[in-house]
């Protein structure tokens, strides 16, 4: 056999080994977590691996790798006997050994200089039952030389079932090759009927003795249920040639092909590539024996692949990743495509000569629904699973959780979820750093977790799957979860954030520093994740791929870490951004919105702070970025609209806009007469906001244009120290378009999350101190002209209903309603204002009183406006409004609802008696005098005694010299010293710390609600809310007088 | 270094000759791969100075390096006469944007002179030796030097 030939041979083995060895770990490590009597299939199966590597590798004359895997399969078979219990030293072992066999499988020429010794060792004692010096059987050839030692144990397994033995001599030359069959082809059609019990290519024997180089023996000792009539037929060996080995130490006398046999002697070689091509053949071309040419027909055919190995990928790890094996049905569809694609264009061709536009455009159309295709196919070659990178996970968890004596299960889900190869390629190091930290730092140990009730074995779980065109795996665990508090004793140990802004983050803001660099939580530095390698590159990383990665974690129960990939790398749709006359994209999966804002808005929506900018975004402050700025693009121009003229722009804050035009001075009146560019619609701002991993941000642009599926391209080195750029691309009219990279244009202009939320935060209070009394007003009308208004936290539901179904009884109009009746009133009954019009039709604003509902009938509903003001107590003093102001642009008055039914209906407002000299006066913060002086009258009422303060600091001051304050009702947002601060100090005050503190606020909502229990008030109330307010004071000042 | 062998052991040397502001200069006519027209360059901001940008060349995105400031003479301008030589350097394709190709020549080696000391500045760095043609002197350049990151 020519010396290529072997080479492909050996090369095919070392591919089927490989597979066979990526597979034995996963099953010995779900051998190993099986209760009871191991699973036998599975233990065949891994047992069938390493006893085909072992019989290949004696025929490669690879004896290192024989040996080992001929223990490793002793050790498998008393596995499968229920023998030995496949307990942890024996899997151990096993896993040990598959490494060991992994690293020689990769380098052949150099597994025989490995050592094993200790690897034995270690499989025979874990195979503890068995003889130590097990004795051997010397099986030798007729001529009386040993050709084989077989340790009785191998012998007594081999005959189980009674199966017969028989030792069989292969001259590879003429009874496989010549015959077309191919080695390894032979090998497994006999572990197909028997088992090899040891083979090998005679190198050993005596071949010199008369010259001659046409046999190259290869001996067999097999076991096998066939006779030796059928183990001829299998073999096409002359029955001379298969002896029967009757456990005698002489085989059956053997016919001349024995004699033949001993006289073919390559010399050993430890090269497997040189096993078998005898050198000799060279030097005696002439021997007649048997002819040495082997013709092309005779080539062994390829196909020698088994049924079983179904196309993979390349194989993860140290594999070389430059080949992949793709499914042949892949490439017929490639074939048929590149067919198809060719005849397109013969049509395109053909049609551009007759000129018939209508013809070229249908054939351009259906050349492009090819490419689509094609490349579609081309891409799907691209696609592993993620089981190449899955694969590796149970035995490092295994290994880890050993090493730190925890107990731990891992479960993994989607793996065949496929993503493109470089994707899986780099994913592999990030995850594992995921997964190593979720048992290293999220896994207590199992006492613990004993002690906290939970199971001793804890779960670490990966999970893939598809969502909305990206790929997400959640790498989660039922730990500790992370420890928020230690996350900020750590980030103010090593100041990674300012002090300040680290008390007022919140769980998922602190929870999010672990990716902050140089941040590790582990109290003890281990060698598994302690590394100095930080979350921060393991973002980093999943960022580069146009990944997203986000934490959740729940103190006690467990963390989840969430990754969001891309299908693949290679092909991404992008938005196309301009900036003057330069043209970048940014790849979709960054983008998260595209904001407009109109010339008018932008003084209004973008705001700065210090040298920052932010927009407001529902709610929500957005550190803002302009692209011109972050590339130093230098002279920005402003292209008038209607000229097209370009001139200098004179703007350098994207802020600088005009104010509301009532302030406007006549100098700017003028230059506005005169189409002030800056209101033009031109001028409007185009925001991209991006998603930089956890945080988002604003890319200020001058123009969005239209999204584009690009082709990626790398940049040159010369760019390698450029971190805004992610590569570049061609766009459709042959230039060259830069990517930007997102995440690197954060790190250029020094944006973090942290930073962009500190800024934030303080403008958030700032703008919040400006809404501080905003309420959501419902506006409506009785007469036409005069307009009211009522806090609409006060109104249980709007109705309307028909003139015709108002009844009046006793003087009283009402309607039914829900089953009962509802007492209607109207507002001219009260107060003196313009009676309703007649109309068909009447809305009913219906609120509650003293726990009975009542409706004030209205004409119509105007608006529900939030609003901010102060109103003027005294112009419009009289029962049943409280004061005015302006809203939409009308004098409103503010309806008392509780003063309307107090006229109307007496009965049904009760207050609480209470006696100020039991309960104590009442203190009463806040800033707004007609919100103090509101909540001073419903105290007032009920007869208490009312100090008031207008913010924190005034009110600490008077609790500390003012005795017999039984309560404070406190406003939020004031200035100086806001609610929650005084509710902090107040609870720091050893007299003070039992003393009730209200929150009453304009702005409601979980959020804040949360914020002031976290603060430690007592209640959270709407401003205006009479009925509750007191119903709270009541509670709270009686709760306190039993004390 | 390939460059040395081709001056060491060839006695004529085939030499394009470019013109980079007044400058006449010469690179072996075997390290320029491609004399390509100017076409659309897409400027690079924070790259090094002496980049001027990447062009499209046959779907590959290579780099183009202006020699103009390379030799601290002034941009390149972007004309009709403005030429990009292709060379190779390592794996990639570098572009070398120059004011415009002039010849190709054959010069003796002996020809070749060492730059005088007085031809210093930022460009006399560039430069591997100085060959009299006719009236003209061109400078033969260092194109490890030229490719370099540094300035």
């Amino acid at each position: 056999m020519p010396a290529m030939e072997i080479d492909e041979t050996l090369q095919l083995f070392l591919e089927e080994a490989r597979d066979h060895l990526r597979d034995i770990e996963t099953d010995l490590l779900a051998i190993e977590t099986e209760t009871g009597p191991a699973d036998v299939d599975l233990v065949n199966k891994v047992f069938r691996g390493i006893h085909s590597i072992k019989g290949a590798a004696g025929f490669f004359g690879l004896n290192r790798i024989k040996e080992l895997s001929h223990s490793m399969e002793n050790l498998l078979n008393r596995i499968r006997n229920l023998e030995v219990v496949p307990g942890r030293t024996a899997i151990e072992a096993l896993l040990k050994s598959a490494d060991v066999l992994s690293s020689m499988v990769e380098d052949p020429s150099r597994s025989e200089d490995v050592e094993i010794g200790r690897l034995l060792e270690l499989l025979r004692d874990a195979n503890a039952t068995r003889s130590k010096a097990s004795a051997t059987v010397d099986i030798p050839d007729p001529q009386g030389r040993v050709i084989f030692r077989i340790p009785e144990d191998d012998l007594e397994l081999a005959r189980k079932g009674g199966k017969n033995l028989f030792v069989m001599f292969f001259d590879m030359v003429k009874d496989i090759d010549a015959k077309g069959m191919h080695p390894l082809g032979l090998v497994k059609e006999l572990e197909k009927t028997g088992l090899i019990v040891e083979s090998r290519v005679a190198h050993d024997a005596d071949g010199n003795l008369l010259g001659d180089a046409g046999f190259v023996p290869f001996h067999v000792f097999y076991a096998t249920v066939l006779d030796h009539e059928m183990t001829c037929l299998l073999t096409g060996l002359p029955p001379s040639s298969v002896v029967a080995f009757d456990g005698e130490r002489k085989p059956v006398a053997a016919g001349k092909l024995v004699a033949a046999a001993k006289k073919a002697a390559p010399k050993p070689s430890k090269r497997a590539s040189q096993a078998a091509p005898p050198p000799e053949r060279k030097t005696a071309p002439s021997t007649p024996v048997a002819d040495p040419v082997v013709t092309e027909s005779d080539k062994p055919e390829p196909e020698a692949i088994p049924a079983g190995a179904t196309p993979r990928g390349a194989a993860q790890g140290n594999t070389s990743p430059s080949s992949l094996r793709v499914n042949v049905k892949s490439l017929d569809r490639l074939m048929t495509l590149a067919g198809e694609l060719v005849l397109s264009r013969n049509q395109l061709v053909q049609k551009v000569g007759s000129k018939n536009i209508a013809e070229i455009q249908a054939s351009s159309q259906g050349l492009s629904l090819i490419i689509s295709e094609l490349q579609e196919a081309v891409m799907s070659t691209r696609m592993q699973p993620l089981s190449m990178v899955f694969g590796k996970f149970q035995r490092v968890v295994r290994d880890l959780a050993q090493d730190l004596g925890k107990e731990i299960r891992l479960e993994v889900e989607g793996e065949d979820v496929e993503l493109d190869k470089a994707v899986i390629e780099s994913i592999g190091d990030p995850l594992t750093h995921l997964v190593r930290n979720a048992v290293d730092h999220g896994i207590e140990m199992p006492e613990i977790r004993e002690r906290s009730g939970k199971p001793r074995q804890a779960v670490v779980k990966l999970h893939a799957y598809h969502e909305a065109g990206k790929v997400v795996i959640d790498v989660s665990d039922d730990g500790r979860g992370i420890d928020t508090d230690a996350v900020r004793e750590k980030a103010a140990a090593q100041k990674l954030v300012d002090p300040q802004h680290l008390a007022n983050m919140t769980e998922k803001e602190l929870v999010n520093l672990i990716f902050l660099p140089g941040f590790s939580t582990a109290k003890v530095v281990t060698d598994i994740s302690g590394r100095g390698v930080g979350m921060d590159v393991v973002k980093t990383n999943f960022t580069k791929l146009g990944g997203v990665i986000d934490i959740e974690s729940r103190q006690g129960r467990g963390t989840r870490i969430r990754v969001k990939l891309p299908l693949t790398l290679a092909i991404i749709p992008s938005l196309l951004v301009s900036v003057q006359d330069e043209t970048y994209a940014i790849p979709q999966v960054n983008l998260v919105e595209l904001v407009r804002i109109p010339a008018k808005d932008v003084r209004n929506r973008i705001e700065r702070i210090g040298d920052a900018l932010v927009m407001r975004l529902r709610g929500h402050l957005l550190p803002l970025l302009k692209l011109s700025q972050v590339l130093g693009i230098a002279t920005p121009t402003f292209v008038h609209p209607e000229s097209g003229e370009q001139k200098p722009d004179r703007r350098t804050r994207v802020d600088d806009r005009r104010g509301p035009r009532e302030r406007e001075t006549p100098e700017e009146k003028e230059r506005r007469r005169n189409a002030d560019r800056r209101y033009h619609s031109e001028s409007a701002i185009n925001i991209a906001v991006l998603s930089a991993g956890t945080f988002q941000y604003g890319l200020i642009v001058d123009r969005l244009h239209e999204s584009e599926e690009i082709v990626v391209k790398p940049l040159g080195s010369h760019f390698r120290n450029c971190s805004c750029y992610a590569g570049a691309t061609i766009l459709g009219d042959g230039r060259v378009s830069l990517i930007l990279d997102v995440v690197g244009v954060t790190r250029y202009m020094n944006l973090s999350d942290v930073a962009g939320s500190d800024r934030s935060r303080d403008e958030e209070s700032r703008h919040r101190q400006k809404l501080r009394d905003a309420q959501s007003m419902l506006l409506f009308r009785v007469a036409e002209h005069e307009q009211f208004a009522v806090p609409l936290s006060l109104v249980s539901r709007l109705e309307v209903i028909p003139r015709a179904s108002i009844e009046k009884i006793g003087g009283r109009r009402t309607i039914q309603y829900r089953g009962g009746s509802l007492p209607l009133l109207e507002l001219s009954e009260v107060s003196q204002v313009h009676p309703l019009p007649d109309q068909d039709e009447y809305f009913v604003v219906v609120y509650a009183v003293g726990g009975k509902e009542v409706g004030l009938i209205v004409s119509r509903i105007v608006d529900i406006v939030e609003a901010s003001v102060e109103f003027d107590e005294s112009t419009f003093a009289q029962p049943g409004i409280i004061g005015s102001t302006i809203l939409s642009n009308h004098t409103t008055l503010l309806v008392d609802l509780y003063d309307v039914v107090k006229t109307s209906l007496p009965g049904l407002v009760k207050a609480p008696e209470l006696d100020a000299g039991r309960t104590g006066k009442v203190l009463v913060v806040d800033d707004s005098p007609f919100y103090r002086r509101q909540i001073a009258g419903y105290l007032k009422e009920c007869g208490l005694e009312v100090v008031e303060a207008v913010n924190g600091d005034e009110a600490l001051a008077l609790l500390e010299t003012t005795g017999g304050i039984g309560l404070v009702l406190t406003d939020v947002e004031m200035p100086v010293m806001d609610g929650l601060e005084l509710t902090r100090r107040v609870r720091s005050i050893e007299s003070l710390r039992h003393l009730p503190v209200v929150a009453i606020t304009s702005l409601s909502g979980e959020e804040a609600e949360r914020r002031g229990r976290e603060a430690g008030v007592d209640g959270y109330l709407v401003k205006l809310d009479r009925e509750k307010i007191l119903a709270e004071v009541e509670k709270l000042l009686l709760r306190r007088g039993h004390r | 270094m390939t460059q040395t062998e081709t001056v060491a052991n060839t006695d004529n040397l085939e030499l394009t000759v470019f013109s980079v502001g007044d400058l006449l200069c010469a690179l072996p006519n075997s390290s320029v791969r491609e004399i390509s027209g100017l076409r659309s360059i897409t400027k690079v901001h924070h790259a090094a100075p002496q980049v001027r940008g990447v062009v499209n060349l046959r779907g590959q995105i290579m780099t183009v390096l202006d020699l103009g400031i390379r030799f601290g003479i002034g941009p390149v301008p972007e004309d009709r006469k403005a030429r990009i030589l292709v060379v190779r350097s390592g794996e990639e394709d570098i572009g070398l944007l120059v004011d415009g190709v002039d010849d190709v020549m054959n010069a003796p080696r002996t020809d070749l002179e060492p730059p005088p000391s007085n031809v210093g500045g930022i460009s006399g760095s560039y430069f591997r030796a100085i060959l009299k043609n006719r009236d003209d002197l061109v400078c033969l350049l260092d194109l490890d030097r030229i490719l370099s990151d540094g300035d």
